[in-house]
């Protein structure tokens, strides 16, 4: 051979070619980039628009037994004030039989019956017990909507307790109905001792699809990673070019890092679409600084492009490569990483499992970027686990590669 | 790297350029390559020929370690391939039976490619590039996408990047396979000054007008090399005798003829019978009482010529002969 090269700038030279030519590959077949960019505004809009995990106007509806002033009391906050939009007060039934039709005809969610001597319960102190019962045919619905009831309820108990409170200190005695004096004081309150606002850090307006956004990044780069590069050397396999590789001087880290190079164009791309498509759609913006934000998307990135290279070294055919990286990426990133489900709720076992999952520390990551604005100070810990990961995943991407190029055509 | 390797300083010994020794390779049950023992000079072009699964690409495969043989070795400059695989291939090009290039590709992109994963400078693969190009009257057509070239100039694309690093060694596997005839001319063309500049070719064909091309033939069988020789030497070695009868009853003809002992093939080509019979048998003139006989058995026979023997009717002896006896 006539040229006498430095090995760096050989393989230099020999990335380049190959980042070029599946950079060729991509433009002229542009349907795999224009899928990739198609399937996140779908997913955009479907997470945004239709699956919201937030209910309004809950129509429930009350079979009042007691028809005391406590029961009023109970429901009043419910159906006005700060409640009223998130339920809606259809009306008060006079008889059980009323329930079924109700809820079976969904016109109401839930039936809260107040029994018979809850006023008496309450002015007494004891624990007085009130039923709800719901239509669970839509289980998520029926759980979001008696999440929000506890919590309506936890808020009464709370005005109750604080009112005990100030009775058992305080010089009037009587029916909790009219607004009572705290102790010693001259200054009367209004109805209600403590006006209890919930106030909710970091998505204000309860809004599930600013949690989904990040949410939505994260698992977007982990799908992008499994079906962009997983199929990369069984392609090359069935088309036959395969044995132009093995009989070059292409080694397996010219191959990994060469085919992935174009891959991280298309992924960043794809993040921005997101954010910015996101953003016009919804109104809701990355409060963190945005070079936190690509540095941390970067690292985990590159991470998943080597997982699917390290596919793409051990799969016989394109079909395989690509579901098994659906498989390995898609489902643990939907279930365990806390993109749907929050790991605070999983079984020990499972939130251990899931932990060093790159997607779950980049999960993590990207919503204290996105939501609280948080940047490296906080969420090194996340950037280091991820660039670990990152440099395991290549090495092992190189290793099986080079064992699979050694086995040329076998 | 060694400037020994440079294609057009002498080679340091007189080695040959390929040299395998006692290759084997077996998938599952199937023998498709069997003791083979080859070697092929700097300057040389050898032909490998045989029928469809005789082993042709497994044994050029063998040759580029892109299999791994189950026993022998392989000696490609003067590298150990097992051992120095690498450096081996560095001075091999190769033209697969396959186009192993990129469809979506255009021609001086892929050309491109194969020179940068080679390490070949820009200026110098430019200017190897040009001059390729020209020679094969590819230049115009550059910016074609390799897809919408016609199979003979797709196989010109593979040769021209194979060619690219100036390789001391070309494997061709069925390179014109399925190339019209004016392309398949073309295509040796270009094969010809390449041996005289000394690069070492290895070319494996089914088209036995091809075969006559080479400086040495191997005819391949089942995984066995049956017999190597100059095309000459090969129909010097024509062990039967060759007759050529035309008549309108050739079928017939041809059933009393297989009843003979001393007829060892009776194939139709065309419109006559080429008959190959045992040259030692008793008869002084045995051609011409085969036709006397057939004409008694009632067979209006029209002509009776000797026939010389071509590469194919070697080729069809030798297969007979090792036919059941591996």
């Amino acid at each position: 051979m006539a040229e006498r090269l430095h090995p760096l700038s050989g393989f230099l030279r020999r990335v380049r070619a190959i980042a070029r030519k599946e950079a060729i590959h991509l433009l002229r077949e542009p349907r795999t980039v224009l899928v990739s960019f198609a399937q996140p505004v779908m997913l955009l809009i479907l997470y945004g628009y239709c699956i919201t995990f937030d209910l309004h106007n809950i129509p429930f509806a009350v079979w009042d037994q007691d028809r005391s002033e406590a029961a009023r009391q109970l429901v009043r906050p419910l159906s006005a004030g700060a409640q009223s939009h998130t339920f809606w007060l259809v009306g008060y039934i006079a008889h059980p039989r009323e329930i079924e039709p109700l809820l079976a005809t969904a016109r109401a969610r839930f039936v809260l019956v107040i029994p018979r001597g809850f006023g008496a319960d309450v002015a007494a102190g004891r624990t007085a017990t009130v039923q709800a019962l719901f239509d669970a045919a839509d289980s998520n619905t029926a759980g979001v909507s008696a999440g929000y009831l506890v919590g309506a309820i936890a808020a009464h108990n709370a005005r109750l307790a604080t009112y005990a409170v100030a009775r058992r200190h305080g010089a009037h005695v009587g029916a909790p109905a009219p607004a009572p004096s705290l102790a010693g004081g001259d200054t009367k309150l209004q109805w209600e001792p403590i006006d209890l606002r919930w106030r909710v850090f970091y998505n204000p307006d309860l809004a599930s699809r600013r949690f989904i956004i990040p949410g939505l990044i994260g698992m977007l780069l982990t799908i992008l990673a499994a079906t962009l590069t997983s199929t990369t050397i069984a392609r090359e396999r069935e088309l036959g070019s395969l044995e132009t590789i093995l009989t070059s001087p292409v080694g397996a880290g010219d191959l990994v890092i060469g085919k992935m190079a174009p891959y991280v164009l298309v992924a960043a791309a794809n993040v921005v679409m997101v954010l910015v498509v996101g953003g016009l759609m919804f109104g809701t913006w990355a409060r963190g600084n945005l070079l936190t934000l690509a540095s941390l998307s970067l690292l985990f990135l590159l991470g998943m492009l080597a997982l699917g290279m390290l596919i793409s070294a051990r799969a016989p055919n394109q079909q395989q490569a690509l579901l098994f990286a659906i498989l390995a990426t898609m489902l643990p990133t939907f279930f365990l990483t806390g993109f749907t489900f929050p790991r605070s709720n999983m079984p020990w076992i499972l939130q251990a499992i899931s932990w060093p999952l790159p997607a779950t520390q980049y999960l993590i990551a990207i919503r204290g970027v996105f939501l609280k604005g948080i940047g490296w100070r906080i969420l090194w810990p996340q950037g280091l686990w991820m660039a670990i990961t990152t440099l395991v995943l290549l090495i092992m991407a190189t290793r099986i590669m080079r064992v699979s190029l050694a086995r040329g055509l076998e | 790297m060694n400037t020994s390797l440079d294609p057009q300083s002498p080679a340091p010994d007189r080695q040959p350029a390929i040299r395998a020794v006692g290759l084997r390779k077996t998938f599952g049950e199937t023998v498709a390559v069997a003791d083979l023992n080859l070697a092929v000079a700097e300057g040389e072009i050898f032909g490998l020929v045989g029928p469809d699964g005789a082993g042709k690409t497994t044994a050029i495969r063998l040759l580029l370690a892109l299999l791994a043989p189950d026993a022998g070795e392989v000696r490609i400059g003067g590298y150990d391939l097992r051992r120095q695989p690498r450096e081996a291939r560095a001075i091999v090009g190769y033209v697969p039976q396959q186009f192993a290039l990129y469809g979506d590709l255009s021609v001086a992109e892929n050309m491109r490619f194969v020179a940068e994963v080679r390490g070949l400078e820009p200026q110098s693969y430019a200017r190897r590039a040009h001059e390729l190009l020209a020679l094969a009257g590819l230049a115009p057509f550059t910016e074609r996408l390799a897809r919408d070239l016609s199979g003979g100039m797709r196989q010109k694309l593979s040769l021209l990047s194979a060619l690219l690093h100036q390789p001391r060694i070309l494997l061709l596997d069925e390179p014109t396979t399925g190339v019209d005839p004016v392309s398949r001319r073309d295509f040796w063309r270009l094969l010809y000054p390449l041996a005289a500049q000394g690069v070492a070719l290895l070319i494996s064909t089914p088209y036995l007008d091809e075969a006559q091309r080479c400086h040495r033939l191997g005819f391949m069988v089942a995984g066995r090399l049956l017999a190597v020789d100059t095309p000459e030497g090969l129909l010097r070695r024509m062990p039967d005798a060759l007759i050529e009868i035309r008549t309108e009853e050739r079928i017939e003809a041809r059933r009393l003829l297989r009843q003979r002992r001393e007829v060892r093939r009776v194939e139709v080509i065309g419109g006559a019978l080429r008959v190959a019979f045992d040259p030692h048998a008793p008869d002084l003139d045995a051609g011409r009482a085969l036709c006397r006989w057939l004409a008694e058995q009632g067979i209006p026979v029209a002509a009776c010529e000797p026939a010389t023997a071509t590469l194919a009717d070697v080729f069809s002896a030798l297969s007979d002969s090792s036919g059941g006896s591996p």
